[in-house]
């Protein structure tokens, strides 16, 4: 899986129809008697971000670790690029590591080295003649836009500063897998933005396969490609991020949604009339079907609550809205159906439809 | 106190100093041979870092509490037919620095180990995540990393090994503690006492300052 990254893809390739480029069968990592990671199957294609969310204890931490076998799974296999290496030892697996990068939440940069001699470590362990380690680690102080700080110290550099050097320092080898293990949990939100920035940009301008761990859903909205929710040790959904948002299945997954996405009338709202909750997401545009089902049903729609955002480039529209009585309930959930919204039917479901 | 004995007193006293740096020099290399190994075995065996090392750090650990909880004056005594083979006699300063090195090294491996715990086991991971071997984290992570706690280890161990080696005098160690004892003690040589105490208190005031500031230095 050694990615020679001297031809950097400057395209995103698309996972359809190409073998995975990482893929988890039946993995299983036991700590005594209790399955961390339980069974968990995946395939995760070349150029992927995947994002691994889940409460703490779920299992994502411990089933990143397994990819550059840091945790060592008692059962399943782990191919990377077809090739199985849950049992590599010694050289092989040092050969493994080193093209795999990884990030970590507290950074873990070596304190008493330097911005460059950190991200040097790397290729001074892959035995990069010296020249080409200055060379490569000017080069990925530009990366990640340290320029000016690499005889810094990790702690003359800020939260933000200092997790820049760990995504240089990971890249150093040019790997073609990048584990971050909750890369922003640690920053303060703004911070955390510009990380996930970086990540993204270097995502597209490397074609690096991404799997991002994290405790909150927030901050792999806009990263990955697609989500796993991991609960118990097992990955109980894993689908494109923004069907995951839309139409959440599971019972954690909707937990974890719920600071995101969730609805909650306030007491005392009117509740005459039949009161729908309506997802929509798509382009910009996809809302106005609202507008175009009030005119169609000459009915005014009123909105007791929502929340419309953006979810990986795509317009996610939760709304609660009400018909007015004895309008043509079933005609209206059918229109909004066609039209690709999913709508659910809160109360008032028995009222007189008046058609 | 006469006259004689005073003008002999600098003579005296610099061939105790002699003595003393003679013990502690080679007890100190020992240390810094031996001690710092151990430490590291003992830290890193703990942590699982070379597979099968287990029974290894049982034996280190047991050897060490061992030399450990013997009293020095008794170790000095145990250890003589040791000391015999290495330094191929009983009596004098090359001789006492053989339990006195055993004393050392096992302080400081003690003290080693307690230093490597202090570094970050997220340094560790990265390491071993970018594909580093255990012989590469050991040099350039772990005691690169502890540096500053390993020399403070030192000084404290080097500062105990001065202590230990007044007691040298009971295999004819010599050294400023013995002409301390017998001369100051044994024949009440009052100015001989304090002399004897004002130049070790010197050294080790000299030793730790040096020790802290080096460790300051490297800290930064």
């Amino acid at each position: 899986m050694m990615e020679s990254g001297e031809t950097p893809l400057t395209t995103r390739i698309s996972g359809a129809g190409i073998s995975p480029h990482l893929q988890l069968d039946e993995v299983t990592v036991r700590f005594g008697s209790l399955a961390a990671v339980d069974q968990v199957s995946a395939a995760i294609h070349r150029g992927e971000v995947i994002g691994l969310v889940g409460s703490s204890g779920a299992g994502k931490s411990t089933l990143l670790r397994t990819i550059n076998l840091l945790e060592r799974p008692q059962a399943g296999r782990i191919r990377i690029a077809g090739r199985d290496i849950a049992n590599l030892q010694g050289n092989a697996l040092r050969q493994l590591r080193q093209g795999i990068g990884m990030v970590f939440q507290r950074f873990h940069l070596f304190a008493r080295r330097s911005v460059s001699e950190n991200i040097e470590f790397p290729l001074t362990v892959a035995g990069v003649p010296r020249a080409e380690r200055t060379a490569r680690v000017a080069e990925l102080i530009d990366l990640v836009g340290l320029g000016g700080r690499s005889q810094a110290r990790p702690r003359e550099l800020s939260g933000g500063q200092q997790q820049r050097v760990g995504i240089a320092r990971a890249l150093a080898t040019h790997p073609g897998i990048l584990l971050c293990d909750e890369p922003t949990s640690a920053l303060d939100p703004e911070t955390a933005g510009s990380i996930l920035a970086l990540l993204r940009d270097l995502n597209r301008r490397l074609g690096l396969t991404m799997v991002v761990v994290s405790h909150a859903m927030d901050a792999v909205k806009d990263l990955c490609d697609r989500v796993a929710v991991m609960h118990q040790g097992r990955m109980v959904e894993l689908k494109r991020t923004i069907e995951l948002f839309a139409a959440p299945q599971h019972p954690a997954t909707r937990a974890l949604l719920r600071r995101e996405t969730g609805i909650d009338l306030p007491e005392g709202v009117a509740t005459d009339g039949v009161r729908l909750r309506i997802v929509i997401h798509g382009p910009v545009e996809a809302t106005s079907i609202l507008s175009a089902t009030a005119r169609r049903f000459a009915i005014n729609l009123a909105f007791d609550h929502g929340r419309i955002g953006h979810v990986a480039g795509e317009t996610l529209a939760q709304l609660v809205v009400r018909l007015p009585p004895h309008s043509p309930t079933a005609d209206v959930v059918a229109y909004l159906n066609a039209a690709g919204a999913r709508v659910e039917i809160l109360e008032g479901a028995e009222a007189d439809d008046g058609s | 106190m006469d006259r004689d004995a005073l003008a002999a007193l600098p003579g005296e006293l610099a061939h105790a100093l002699g003595e003393t740096g003679i013990m502690v020099g080679i007890a100190a290399a020992a240390t810094a041979a031996v001690g710092l190994p151990l430490g590291v075995l003992l830290f890193i065996s703990d942590r699982g870092l070379l597979a099968g090392w287990r029974p290894l750090r049982l034996l280190v650990n047991t050897l060490i509490n061992a030399v450990r909880s013997t009293p020095f004056v008794i170790l000095l005594v145990l250890v003589l037919p040791f000391t015999q083979i290495v330094a191929g006699t009983t009596i004098g300063p090359v001789a006492a620095s053989i339990p006195l090195s055993l004393a050392s090294i096992a302080f400081y491996a003690r003290l080693a180990e307690a230093s490597l715990r202090e570094v970050d086991p997220g340094m560790i991971e990265a390491a071993l995540s970018a594909g580093c071997t255990t012989g590469r984290l050991i040099r350039v992570v772990l005691i690169w990393e502890a540096l500053p706690g390993l020399v403070r280890a030192g000084t404290i161990t080097l500062i105990s090994l001065i202590s230990l080696s007044a007691m040298a005098g009971i295999v004819g160690g010599g050294g400023i503690g013995d002409l301390a004892i017998r001369f100051g003690y044994y024949r009440y040589e009052t100015a001989t006492m304090a002399a004897t105490v004002v130049v070790l208190l010197v050294i080790v005031q000299l030793i730790q300052l040096g020790g802290d500031w080096l460790a300051r230095r490297l800290e930064r």
